[in-house]
């Protein structure tokens, strides 16, 4: 560590960064080149590729970023409230960063380059989290809990996609697709776990 | 083992540190939207005050509005504060402790987010974080003497307001740091060129502040060891620096290290000694090369986590004043226990996330999440996991949306302030 002190931040990680600018609105889809990521970290492509093997090296540990944010998102609203609340939180957090949810989510890799590479490493942040929602799931009654767990993945997962395309509302709603796609997380939840309003 | 932190110094002014521990400078970014310190100051610095450190320095104040290293900054560039200021002086003093005010301009050291066009001493860009820094314009010589005027016009600001003295931060990159390196002082004129000419900058500022100053206004300087950059500012020049310092009759030396630039390099790493891990302070074999040169008290920041190490390091006479800045983040009242016998070291704070590249990243956003809550009057909640902290790195810091929602201090300020601090 070069300084004890918080009096000039830290301008981070190169990945985190990304994520972070990614997420701010400082960088956008349109800039998931290894030109333009090398620039913004200044540094040359070669550089990026060097460090990381590939530009979808670089990009697995931004998505890694993004992931333990999100898992630190949900993680403070699990602390404080329950399913729904969590439901919710991971759809806000994806349509609010939708260029960053994009790297996380959506971004095609090329897995099998990244595990010959050996760029792979560790497990996604944030799984446990996803343990604590198969516990919960489990004591309430469900016979599939993994399972059902799942299916809120793929559902809160496809409410963003949904919503951040414009198509979340079948057309009986006068609301915008962000309310829609909340208000669907929650029952969502809700569906799964009869109390989803009380701390997981 | 508490005799040598208990002990008071006096320093060449006069003014006296009751006790070794200081509580090192860390950016609060609560300030107003005008640069005005707010109900959050006064909270941080009462929590601080009552935590029993002999000498508080207050986080990097700006000389100039125009040029804010960071959202939030307090701005002393006149005494439109005044009340503001007197108030967070007080609380600041409320303990007993000695209180300096960090002046600081950030030269080329300013987010493109708060300037696109920032100055320095040459138009060298910073390297490795272009994302974040717009290209700087070179100072004119008319410009640079306005801002050692400016340094001097705040420290008589701070002076009257009640802060005992001031610290020039000449560390970490920014703009004095910025005139003492040759890698980013390229001029060939009175201001660079040579190392005598580089540090003229720091000297000047040193000496308009003790003109504009009473004689018993504490003045100290934070300087960098070396800003581990290749062609950059150097441990020899450094020495030099704080000999020319030590001529100028300076109070307090602070050592420091490293730039914004160096911290963000991918390849490059500051070499950690093993002498350094073992005696917890990084740059304690420095602090003693300089007291070999000097005598000027020096008071060494970075790495100190226990009373041993901090007893040890004062026994030995490299340094006179052990720092503390982020264990007093998350524990304020640690010096009074380590002065008392309660606690024989700082809390150990495990902040891994499990991927050693955002540990970082977690580091700062964990203990700037702590400040925050003490801003608030809240105490710091310990058990915040480092993936919260790291989430907090990706919340975009409201512009002064917070600041403004916090009582300013502006319109008045005096005990009534105080008793509702960060509502």
């Amino acid at each position: 560590m070069l300084r004890n002190e918080l009096t000039d931040g830290d301008p981070g990680d190169p990945p985190a960064r990304v994520a972070a600018a990614l997420a701010g609105g400082d960088l956008g889809i349109a800039d998931l080149t290894a030109r333009q990521l090398g620039e913004f970290v200044g540094k040359t492509s070669s550089v990026l590729y060097r460090r990381y093997g590939s530009l979808d090296g670089f990009l697995h540990e931004v998505a890694q970023a993004g992931f333990l944010a999100l898992a630190g998102r949900l993680e403070s609203v699990a602390d404080a409230g329950g399913l729904a609340d969590v439901a919710a939180a991971f759809v806000d957090f994806g349509l609010t960063k939708p260029a960053l949810y994009y790297v996380m989510f959506e971004h095609r890799f090329d897995w099998d380059a990244l595990r010959s590479a050996g760029t792979l490493s560790g497990p996604m942040p944030g799984l446990e989290l996803w343990g604590r929602i198969i516990s919960r799931l489990e004591a309430t009654g469900s016979t599939a809990p993994a399972t059902d767990a799942r299916l809120l993945y793929a559902g809160l997962h496809g409410l963003v996609s949904l919503a951040s395309g414009g198509r979340a509302n079948l057309g009986e709603l006068a609301t915008s697709d962000y309310d829609i796609a909340i208000a669907s997380a929650r029952a969502l939840a809700e569906r799964l776990i009869p109390d989803a309003t009380s701390r997981l | 083992m508490t005799h040598h932190l208990s002990t008071s110094l006096t320093l060449p002014s006069g003014a006296v540190v009751p006790n070794r521990i200081a509580k090192a400078a860390m950016s609060e970014r609560i300030g107003s939207k005008s640069g005005a310190p707010t109900t959050g100051h006064l909270a941080l610095y009462d929590a601080w005050a009552r935590g029993g450190a002999g000498l508080l320095i207050t986080g990097n104040i700006m000389v100039d509005r125009r040029a804010r290293a960071e959202t939030g900054n307090v701005v002393v560039d006149d005494d439109r504060h005044m009340d503001a200021l007197s108030a967070w002086a007080r609380a600041a003093k409320t303990g007993g402790a000695l209180v300096l005010a960090q002046l600081n301009h950030p030269g080329r050291q300013v987010p493109r987010t708060l300037s696109w066009r920032p100055v320095a001493p040459s138009a060298v860009r910073m390297r490795g974080v272009y994302g974040m820094f717009a290209r700087p314009r070179a100072l004119t010589s008319a410009e640079i003497e306005t801002i050692i005027e400016r340094f001097a016009t705040s420290a008589r600001v701070v002076e009257r307001a009640g802060f005992h003295g001031a610290q020039l931060h000449a560390a970490h990159g920014y703009l004095i740091s910025q005139f003492l390196s040759p890698h980013t002082n390229r001029r060939n004129d009175d201001w660079g060129g040579d190392a005598e000419r580089r540090r003229r900058f720091l000297v000047e500022i040193a000496r308009a502040v003790r003109r504009a100053t009473s004689d018993g206004f504490v003045l100290s300087v934070k300087l960098n060891s070396a800003d581990f950059q290749r062609g950059g500012f150097g441990e020899d020049e450094s020495l030099t620096a704080a000999e020319a310092l030590s001529r100028e009759g300076i109070d307090l030396l602070e050592i420091s290290g490293g730039t914004y630039e160096s911290a963000a390099m991918f390849e490059e790493t500051v070499p950690e000694r093993e002498s350094s891990r073992r005696r917890e302070a990084f740059f304690l074999s420095f602090a003693e090369a300089v007291r070999a040169r000097v005598s000027v008290p020096l008071m060494v920041t970075g790495g100190f986590r226990t009373a041993a190490g901090m007893h040890e390091a004062l026994s030995s006479g490299a340094a006179q004043l052990a720092g503390l800045a982020r264990p007093l983040a998350a524990e304020p009242d640690l010096p009074a226990r380590l002065l008392s016998g309660a606690a024989d070291a700082a809390r150990p704070v495990r902040l891994a996330t499990g991927r050693k590249a955002f540990d970082s990243v977690v580091q700062g956003s964990w203990h700037q999440i702590q400040l925050g809550r003490m801003a608030r009057g809240l105490d710091p909640d310990l058990s915040l996991s480092p993936r919260r902290a790291f989430f907090g790195y990706f919340t975009p810091r409201p512009r002064f949306a917070e600041a403004a929602r916090r009582p300013s201090l502006e319109a008045s300020a005096g005990p009534s302030a105080t008793a509702t601090p960060g509502s």
